[in-house]
């Protein structure tokens, strides 16, 4: 369907529109078919794909809801990932909106490519379902691959259920979108856990979604036109002429970007929730944050464990509450300020590691921001979840006692590593 | 739950943005003119070929391998614009006819 058959679509519908085409759908999925209706409600012009664990059977609801004419696209299969970032850029250059999905092995292969999409502008939508790297060899999830992109300007926005991965998808394309930020979307989804998790999920009305997504624009700055001749990334940089300020101002605006998208996925968000009716945290969520002491600072999965874990720890008087980090790049500095000012101690638990500073990536990020709040936050790094492993509600319990310690003088000069006694 | 719900009225208003009047020159790397980057602009030196010694037997023109080299009246020139200054036709010009000359102050 082309932009003006949407146009006209919305339209018609909004006169000759049912109730009953209004409801949304309960189904009951796993977070790849999730991904995959996400991607149907947004309407994607071209999607390219390449199939690797976890990530397999996304790809393959796609190729099926494109050969029932679910989804009005045209579908590449190419022959690895390093291609299908390269067509989606052209594509996405000739105004499509466009789609891919990949993780672990398969990221690395594209990424070439993959650097290229954000100095580009272009702001297509990659699902990550997330892999532990190699080696020790593993298929299963971690958020390693991730990690690893974290500076590569593609926004991150991590999810910790099936549902939130679906509806995560549709607002993904319309954030990168916006003229504010256009810059590519990764929604990250854990391998194995939300990957192959199957849960209930509400599914809304294609015409409510479309309301949202509004009309689409890809290519208003930078196109594949013969009516608008121009070379693309022609070079730019070195040491004399105009150079050095061209390379500078192209970067200063990605950095802007990157700062315009923190706004517009609020925005997002919200609206998400006035028009569809469910409300997910956009940047950081605090959860039984009001009166307590001290937090866990989670990302992903692993936070529903840790509800769980809270809610016990709660029961028996404990102050403990959760920050979630759901935007990971750019990193909502301020938001997770406005959570840490309110507790005296942090464990922070992520699924990957930082080999630099023997830490989490996740640690390191959250003690640059709060190093902004001028006080000292006694704080942990733990380590778990990598390659499949679970990290229980058992496991969680655990991590709250270490964290509680911090308050009692005790410090940590390692991470903790939480699955290494298992 | 990390969600809450609403139910209310369907919005079916389409969301608008607005775009700018101007594409921002410092969006996406784009060119609207050509740069033709002639190998001249780069060229660390020149040949210089002395017409008193210049048969014009052609054997700079066979060698130049970016075909800059132009034929005179009685002496074969250098095209400047498109010379990368690479000194093949000053290695093998039989008569001795062609210096490399540093270029300086460009």
């Amino acid at each position: 369907m082309t932009t003006t058959e949407l146009d006209v679509a919305i339209e018609t519908s909004i006169d000759t529109i049912s109730e009953a085409s209004l409801q949304s759908t309960t189904l009951v999925c796993d977070g790849n078919e999730a991904s995959a209706w996400g991607v149907a409600l947004a309407r994607p012009d071209v999607i390219a794909i390449y199939p690797i664990t976890p990530q397999s059977s996304l790809v393959e609801y796609l190729a099926q809801f494109v050969a029932e004419g679910i989804i009005d696209a045209e579908l590449m299969n190419v022959e690895g990932e390093h291609s299908v970032m390269s067509a989606l850029q052209g594509a996405a250059l000739a105004g499509a909106r466009t789609y891919t999905a990949t993780c672990g092995p398969g990221l690395a292969f594209m990424f070439e490519p993959y650097i290229r999409t954000p100095g580009l502008r272009l702001p297509m939508v990659t699902s990550l379902v997330t892999r532990d790297t190699l080696t020790p060899q593993c298929v299963w999830g971690g958020h390693q691959d991730a990690m690893l992109v974290k500076e590569a300007g593609w926004i991150q926005m991590y999810c910790e259920t099936v549902q939130e991965v679906l509806d995560t998808t549709v607002m993904a394309f319309r954030i990168g979108e916006h003229p504010d930020v256009m810059l590519p979307v990764n929604v990250n989804s854990d391998g194995n856990y939300l990957s192959y998790g199957v849960t209930g999920i509400s599914l809304p009305a294609a015409p409510l979604v479309d309301a949202f997504m509004g009309q689409k624009n890809i290519n208003w700055h930078a196109a594949l036109d013969p009516e608008r001749p121009m070379a693309i990334d022609p070079l730019t940089g070195g040491a004399g002429g105009p150079g050095p300020s061209m390379f500078a101002n192209y970067r200063k605006s990605q950095c802007d970007g990157m700062q315009n998208a923190l706004r517009v996925i609020e925005e997002a968000h919200k609206d998400w929730g006035d028009r569809i009716g469910r409300y997910h945290s956009p940047l950081v969520e605090e959860y039984r944050l009001e009166d307590a002491d001290y937090a866990l600072v989670t990302i992903g999965s692993m936070t529903g464990a840790a509800k769980d874990a809270v809610d016990a720890a709660r029961d028996r008087g404990e102050a403990v509450g959760i920050i979630k980090i759901k935007t990971f790049r750019p990193f909502p500095v301020e938001a997770i300020n406005r959570a840490l000012s309110k507790v005296k101690a942090i464990g922070v638990v992520d699924r990957s590691v930082n080999f630099g500073w023997n830490c989490g990536p996740l640690y390191q990020e959250t003690l640059a921001a709060a190093q902004q709040l001028q006080r000292f936050i006694p704080s942990a790094s733990f380590i778990g979840g990598l390659a499949g492993s679970d990290i229980t509600v058992e496991h969680f319990t655990q991590v709250i006692e270490d964290t509680k310690q911090l308050l009692q003088g005790r410090t940590y000069n390692e991470p903790i590593w939480i699955n290494r006694n298992d | 739950m990390t969600t809450s719900f609403k139910s209310g009225v369907p919005n079916l208003i389409p969301y608008t943005v607005e775009y700018p009047e101007q594409v921002p020159d410092n969006l996406c790397p784009v060119a609207r003119d050509c740069n033709t980057m002639l190998p001249g602009d780069w060229r660390a030196e020149r040949p210089v070929v002395d017409r008193e010694k210049c048969v014009k037997c052609a054997t700079c023109w066979i060698y130049c391998p970016v075909q800059c080299i132009v034929e005179k009246p009685t002496w074969f020139d250098i095209n400047l614009d498109t010379c990368k200054g690479c000194g093949i036709c000053a290695q093998e010009c039989p008569h001795r006819a062609i210096t490399m000359i540093e270029e300086v102050g460009r």
